[in-house]
């Protein structure tokens, strides 16, 4: 057989394993061991390729990135930063149509400048925005739909787990994709807010009732404004370092985290019990990504060996139709795959061989990135495996179930679809503040 | 009803001494890879004040960063796998009556055992190598040896390997009678 032929099979395979349920990086590791076996017809090379891409593939200062952010996002979390964020936000839009909606968006895209994680958000903001909403008698679907919604900025706005795959694969610098995704994160979060305050102006009963607004008083508006300060300014400082060209990404890691820290003690939430937690927790993140990353180096020495993805990119790019039909096809792959495996695997799996494409189709590379990564984390809401509504549901408890929470997000499936398409037909939007750095 | 999901059962049913001792290690080495994040976190912030406030970064973070790394990922690799986080679609799994379920668990827990202890295998030759030559990354004056690293990596990898052949072992008990693992 020639090696096209059994990459075809490689790949046909590796979809078959990872659909039964067998782990993606078993079913990567597996099937780039026997595909290179088969077409080298060396048993050692194949053996080899595990034993170099275990130890060297992830031995690079820049995958320090990914745990010092995670960290970052634990330690903020334990210091209660979320819950400030949101009442805050909410003491400020309790008196629009809407209001604690908007907050919850709100809070999700500045809770998403301290976690790169979309699962994260969801489940921390079932806890913290739904049951306030529940008070105010909003439409449950609709509340549960607005969590999972904003939940998706947790991956857009940096730093972003996904953007950090992306660029390692890509050898696109991180940094620049981190400020990439401010623009349009805030275009998402708008069309959101204004989804929100919309869909209850044409139907009221989604938004029960609403507060009297509480008596100015002098000392609650202080509260509101400084509490926030702190995550705030740690935010500012991590992204602004980046931009500024003062840090490195990992150094901003580094400085997150060790800022995450300060804050939990600042605010006197250290505990050991979180702590444990905190090392408990850490790995449950890093070691499964990393595990991807190690074996999706196999697969895509495999794809390299075999010449498949090269062909790819020849045929894709000799096809008689505009650029615009092909990139919408590969949206349309991101949303099926979505509906099958998770957002980081699909960017493992899909992103060395579109991004050549891509390349050779002229568009921007942090342009297709950032549309790449949308389109991605829109497939987290999409029945049946949105990653997003199962973190929702087992965060919630008894409290709502899978349908509801697929029902409620629906409409804001619509919503970020539209942001979609502005993201794609405004590339300014991703590419302009990455070119000021 | 039944729902047999063998990574998040393992705690329910009564380990094996050996297995005890398995977790335990796990735990341990979960454990520490956290801590060595938070360990990083100390050496970055402190490289950057270095730098900052006083012109002098310290010398060979990077290399000990990079170092680090593929040191965590393996410590963190087996427990990952036994708190059930290591990620697999669920969809059509969810779906199978649980013989099926357990069936497919056959395969995946298999291929899983062979791959790691294949890792295993692969990197032996390599680790005894760099222990005898003393192995490092990085020029001099910065010198980090990597062999412990190399160490870990065998740990991490064959403790994952075992880990996938308790599951197995379970989902075979299973299979086998599945009556007696609902009584206990």
């Amino acid at each position: 057989m020639d090696p096209l032929t059994i990459a075809i099979i490689s790949v046909g395979f590796v979809f078959f394993f990872i659909l039964m349920g067998v782990h993606i990086g078993v079913s990567l590791a597996t099937v780039s061991v026997l595909g290179i076996w088969a077409i080298t017809g060396k048993a050692s090379v194949a053996i080899n390729i595990l034993q170099t891409t275990s130890y060297s593939a992830v031995m690079d200062y820049v995958f320090a990135v990914i745990p010092l952010f995670v960290l970052m996002g634990l330690f903020s979390t334990l210091s209660g930063a979320t819950k400030e964020l949101f009442d805050s936000a909410q003491y400020f839009l309790g008196r629009v149509r809407g209001g604690i909606g908007i907050a919850t968006v709100l809070a999700n895209a500045v809770f998403a400048a301290i976690t790169g994680v979309s699962v994260a958000s969801a489940a921390v903001f079932s806890k913290i925005a739904f049951p306030e909403m529940q008070r105010l008698q909003y439409d449950r679907k609709f509340g549960l739909g607005i969590i999972a919604g904003s939940a998706i900025l947790g991956m857009l706005i940096p730093p972003s787990i996904l953007m950090i795959i992306y660029g390692v694969l890509t050898e696109i610098s991180i940094g620049k994709l981190f400020i990439a995704g401010f623009l349009p994160g805030f275009v998402v979060t708008g069309i959101l807010s204004f989804g929100i305050w919309a869909m209850i102006g044409f139907n009221p009963k989604l938004g029960g009732i609403r507060e009297k607004p509480p008596k100015f008083e002098f000392a609650s508006f202080i509260k509101a404004v400084a509490t926030p300060w702190a995550v705030v300014g740690l935010i500012a400082l991590v992204m602004g370092g980046i931009w500024g060209g003062l840090f490195t990404p990992t150094e901003a890691g580094a400085v997150g985290a060790a800022g995450g820290f300060l804050l939990v003690v600042i605010k006197r939430k250290f505990t050991f019990t979180g702590l444990w937690q905190i090392l408990m927790d850490g790995g449950r993140t890093f070691a499964s990504i990393f595990l991807l990353l190690i074996c999706a180096q196999m697969y895509s020495r495999m794809l390299t060996i075999s010449g498949l993805a090269t062909k790819i990119s020849v045929w894709a790019t000799s096809l008689p139709v505009p650029p615009m039909v092909i990139i919408a096809g590969f949206i349309v792959v991101f949303l099926i795959l979505g509906c099958i495996i998770d957002s980081a695997s699909i960017i493992l799996l899909t992103i060395p061989i579109m991004h050549p494409v891509a390349l050779k189709l002229g568009y921007d590379p942090i342009h297709f990135a950032i549309l790449s990564i949308v389109a991605i984390e829109i497939g987290l809401l999409t029945p049946p495996f949105g990653m997003v509504v199962f973190a929702m549901k087992s965060s919630l408890g008894d409290k709502a179930t899978i349908e509801e929470i697929f029902q409620g997000s629906t409409p804001f499936m619509f919503l970020l679809f539209a942001s979609l398409m502005i993201i794609w037909a405004v590339p300014i939007l991703s590419t302009w503040l990455p070119s000021l750095m | 009803m039944e729902e047999f999901s063998a990574e998040e059962s393992i705690q329910g049913i009564e380990a094996g001494l050996f297995a005890r001792i398995v977790h335990g290690v796990m735990g341990i080495m979960n454990a520490i890879g956290t801590a060595w994040v938070g360990v990083i976190t100390v050496l970055i912030s402190c490289d950057i004040i270095g730098r900052v406030a006083f012109n002098s970064p310290i010398i060979g973070v990077p290399e000990i960063v990079k170092v680090s790394i593929v040191a965590i990922a393996w410590m963190q690799m087996a427990h990952t796998l036994k708190i059930g986080a290591h990620l697999r679609s669920e969809i059509i799994l969810d779906r199978l009556p649980s013989r099926a379920k357990a069936f497919v668990n056959l395969l995946s827990y298999s291929m899983g055992a062979f791959i790691f202890a294949m890792v295993v295998f692969s990197g032996w030759p390599n680790l005894i190598e760099s222990w005898r030559v003393g192995e490092f990354e990085g020029e001099l004056p910065v010198r980090v040896p990597t062999y412990p690293v190399r160490t870990i990596l065998i740990l991490g990898a064959a403790l994952t390997s075992i880990q996938f052949l308790l599951f197995l072992g379970q989902t075979i008990r299973f299979l086998v009678n599945p009556v007696a693992r609902g009584k206990k």
